[in-house]
């Protein structure tokens, strides 16, 4: 049987010539980056190299303005209470949306409960913010405005630059998870105005376990992993260099084939949503451009997502959905609630996210495949109405 | 036990195959428990035959473990008894299908509770069906028997205003038009003397019919404590039962009694008509009324007339042994005790046996009247719980009820004075208390 996994938002595989870069780092260099011995020296070097391909990703001028974390959690942490703490000074408010990441949202609640004054945006039905509501929230006291660049969960991308230059007008700290969108839409925190960046590894086709936070010269954050001081003195911790030299890999080549695999994407994306929406009763979740281009999330009535889940499973394909049956709280997906989706439309989400590995008959088995199972879990379905 | 996190090979088979999906037509019972908002719905519908379940089928808007938990509690259930299929668990059914993941336990282990929902709304729905059919009543009073008692309690009771009916398996007006129709009923006051038994029945019938009783010439042949007449041609429900079955004259139980009982052969029960008898020499078996009554109404016909009592003297009233003395073809043998009745095609002899000489004699007689007793008509009610007493008459209280609920009993079947004026009070007792009961008055 055809296996066809699309689950890429969930995780990633490595990149074949990434991981051959990381190899040799695991058990040949093996040198610790403060070490003065050659071996050390080496790391030293990978690491820096590793700092200016993903400075580049996104546009930074300077290198020294990556800060490598061990994921995007943390870098998201480490942004956001950093700032806040570095900050509060000026302020105690904080600006972001209903849509951000567990990590972002379970943060900032958590500053919310020592003190900070969190607005959580409303979006519309596309899972949009828009730049006028994030001025409109602006108080003499917000100190940092932080919006994710691209939803993962229903691709929809933020109006992210004009955003940017609100924040920038009033000096306010910027910012933008960019876990699922980098490597997949140009990102650039100079013409965009980034103050704070999160990236993941795995999302750029590195391995798990590492992430980066971009911090822009002339902003601080206090951290709160202390030690060794590396990292800038943000990060302490020795260096997880087999992990940063596959992010920087990765990210050198998503520098380089992100515009065309990202529009061989958007083709296959396309078909995906064009073909399931013939199928009665299904909705695309997400706005329909402003999209990424691996990301197609549909949702159907009458069903519940772990159901489809299992049955694409049998068929070969790997994918996702926003279900409560499917999370460890038993809720929703907030993302899908803030969007105005009622509880039991959001448990008949159905969540593809393509990646470099798929092809078009791969999206073909799976336009064959969701009808069939739709219309099989409907036949069980108590809410389905009968013709 | 181990915290599971994934499904089993069961859980999966289930999810994949489900077995008994679907909506059942005509279904007795559905049950639906949960809610979309929550993330699993299920709907289970059933089907009861004599109390057990003969199919079940779901329906299920869920998660893997939803839609399995589903299927198998439909085959667990199939075929079970409502009270077994009750006792279904939610632990029980997870066990069945090896277990389920320890976050699914809750909120999409609900086939039992469906199964449970269904099986209630399926009992309320027998009941609201059986007090539906409880409050359809065919009439206020139903009245089993149209003899004494039966007529006069339903003239009674319609006079009342109650919507009655009578039901009659033989003849109207009950064992007096049936045995001595032209008797005349000297201790029912206020008769003249010229009424017969079967003048005094058709102005009962008149009176009845006046006051719109229904007369049904129907034989009962069931009585339910829900208050539901069975006869051959339909039910009948009443919000009151009253018995008024009366009774039969009882078998003697002799040699001979058989042979000759039917098709005019010599051995009778009664003397219906007294003409039948002319000429004839007869004997009278028993030492009541009956027997006494009956030797009298033979006194203008039969040639010679003995009655054979075993007591030593006869049970009546002075009047009817001074009747008798005056009848010289009357002869009363006491203390004789029946022994067979014997004959080649029709009763030639009777053999009787002295029990003070104890000694056998033996009789030439045409016919024999077994005037041995009465017992009461109680066939149809050995199913209903009716309390009686050794001899199976019905036991009442003073209003005439039995220890059912709605139902009584008047005339011979209930009470120790076999007589008319009896059965007629106790027709007036019942429609007095069946108005109470009933209507509710204010001043009761
Ligand atoms: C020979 C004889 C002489 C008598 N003389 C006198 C007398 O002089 N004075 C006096 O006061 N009393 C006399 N009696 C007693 C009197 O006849 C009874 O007390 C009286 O008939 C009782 O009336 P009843 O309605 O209770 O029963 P019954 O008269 O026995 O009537 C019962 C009726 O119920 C009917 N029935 C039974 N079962 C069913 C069924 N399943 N479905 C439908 N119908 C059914 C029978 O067919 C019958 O018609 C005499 C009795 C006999 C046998």
């Amino acid at each position: 049987m055809r296996q066809v996994y699309m689950d890429y938002g969930s995780a990633s595989p490595v990149d074949k010539r990434v991981l051959e870069a990381m190899i040799p780092f695991f058990d040949v260099d093996v040198g610790n980056a403060s070490s003065l011995h050659s071996a050390g020296r080496k790391a030293k070097r990978e690491l820096e190299n590793a700092r200016t391909s993903v400075a580049k990703l996104i546009g930074a001028q300077n290198t020294k303005s990556i800060i490598f974390t061990s994921c995007a959690t943390e870098s998201n942490n480490l942004a956001l209470r950093g700032a806040a703490m570095r900050y509060k000074d000026k302020g105690n408010h904080i600006i972001t949306t209903s849509v951000e990441h567990m990590s972002v949202m379970n943060t900032l609640k958590d500053l919310q409960r020592n003190g900070f004054e969190v607005t959580f945006l409303p979006v519309d039905k596309d899972g949009l913010v828009s730049p006028e509501q994030v001025k409109n929230a602006i108080t003499d006291k917000t100190i940092i405005i932080s919006v994710m660049y691209a939803n993962g969960e229903i691709g929809t991308i933020q109006p992210i630059r004009e955003i940017g230059e609100i924040a920038s007008d009033r000096k306010i700290i910027f910012h933008v998870d960019g876990t699922a969108a980098c490597g997949k839409v140009p990102v650039d925190v100079e013409k965009e105005h980034i103050d704070l960046l999160t990236l993941s590894s795995n999302d750029l086709g590195g391995a798990k376990g590492t992430g980066a936070l971009y911090m822009k010269q002339g902003i601080r954050v206090i951290p709160f992993m202390l030690g060794g001081g590396q990292e800038f003195g943000m990060r302490s911790g020795s260096e997880n260099i087999p992990g940063i030299v596959g992010m920087g890999k990765a990210a050198e080549i998503a520098q380089k084939e992100m515009l065309d695999e990202s529009a061989r994407l958007v083709k296959l994306r396309d078909r995906l949503i064009d073909n399931i929406l013939k199928t009665e009763y299904s909705y695309l979740t997400g706005h329909r451009t402003k999209r990424l281009p691996n990301n197609a999330s549909f949702r159907f009535s009458f069903i519940e997502g772990e159901s489809i889940i299992l049955q694409l499973n049998d068929l070969g394909i790997t994918a996702s959905t926003g279900s409560a049956c499917s999370s460890k709280t038993l809720e929703p997906s907030h993302v899908l609630i803030a969007m105005g989706l009622r509880h039991e439309e959001a448990h008949g989400s159905l969540l593809l996210t393509l990646g470099r590995a798929n092809t078009q008959e791969d999206v073909d088995h799976v336009i064959e495949s969701v009808p069939k199972i739709v219309s099989r879990l409907r036949e069980l379905s108590p809410l389905y109405p009968r013709k | 036990m181990e915290e599971q996190f994934e499904y089993s090979e069961k859980v999966m088979d289930h999810f994949r195959n489900p077995r008994n999906v679907g909506q059942i037509k005509d279904a007795d019972g559905t049950g639906r428990v949960g809610n979309p908002v929550c993330g699993d719905l299920m709907e289970i519908q059933i089907k009861v035959e004599n109390n057990i379940l003969k199919d079940v089928k779901f329906k299920t808007f869920g998660c893997g473990s939803a839609i399995a938990t589903s299927s198998m509690i439909t085959e667990m259930a199939i075929g079970k008894t409502l009270e077994e299929a009750l006792k279904i668990t939610r632990g029980e059914v997870a066990e069945e299908l090896g277990g389920l993941p320890a976050i699914k336990m809750h909120c999409s282990n609900l086939a039992a509770d469906a199964l449970h929902a269904a099986i209630k709304d399926y009992m309320t729905h027998k009941e609201e069906k059986a007090k539906l059919e409880a409050e359809k009543y065919d009439f206020d009073v139903i009245i089993v028997g149209g003899g004494p008692g039966g007529l006069t309690t339903g003239i009674l009771c319609a006079y009342r205003g109650l919507k009655t009916a009578i039901f009659e398996g033989s003849a109207w007006g009950g064992i007096l038009s049936w045995l001595c129709p032209g008797k005349m009923i000297e201790n029912f006051p206020g008769l003249c003397e010229k009424t017969t038994c079967s003048d005094l029945v058709e102005s009962w019938i008149n009176e009845a019919k006046k006051l719109k009783v229904d007369l049904k010439k129907e034989r009962v042949n069931e009585i339910t404590a829900d208050r539901k007449v069975v006869t051959d041609s339909g039910e009948y429900r009443g919000k009151i039962i009253v018995l008024a079955t009366g009774s039969s004259p009882k078998l003697a139980g002799l040699k001979g009694e058989e042979k000759f009982g039917k098709n005019d052969r010599g051995v009778y029960y009664y003397v219906r008509n007294p003409q039948n008898f002319m000429g004839k020499r007869v004997l009278v078996v028993g030492c009541g009324n009956s027997a006494v009554d009956s030797a009298l109404s033979l006194s203008e016909t039969a040639d010679l007339i003995t009655i054979a009592c075993g007591k030593d003297e006869l049970r009546t009233v002075p009047q009817k042994i001074e009747r008798l003395k005056a009848i010289d073809k009357v002869k009363v043998l006491y203390n004789t005790e029946m022994v067979e009745i014997t004959g080649t095609d029709k009763v030639e002899k009777v053999i009787m046996k002295d029990l003070k000489e104890d000694e056998n004699i033996q009789q030439v007689v045409d016919s024999v009247v077994l005037a041995v007793g009465l017992t009461p008509n109680t066939e149809i009610f050995k199913k209903l719980g009716l309390e009686m007493d050794e001899k199976g008459y019905i036991k009442t209280d003073k209003t005439q009820k039995t220890n059912i609920d709605g139902i009584y009993a008047v005339g011979d079947i209930a009470s120790d004075l076999q007589l008319v004026v009896v059965a007629v009070a106790n027709g007036a007792t019942v429609a007095h208390n069946a108005y109470i009961e009933l209507r509710k008055p204010y001043w009761r």
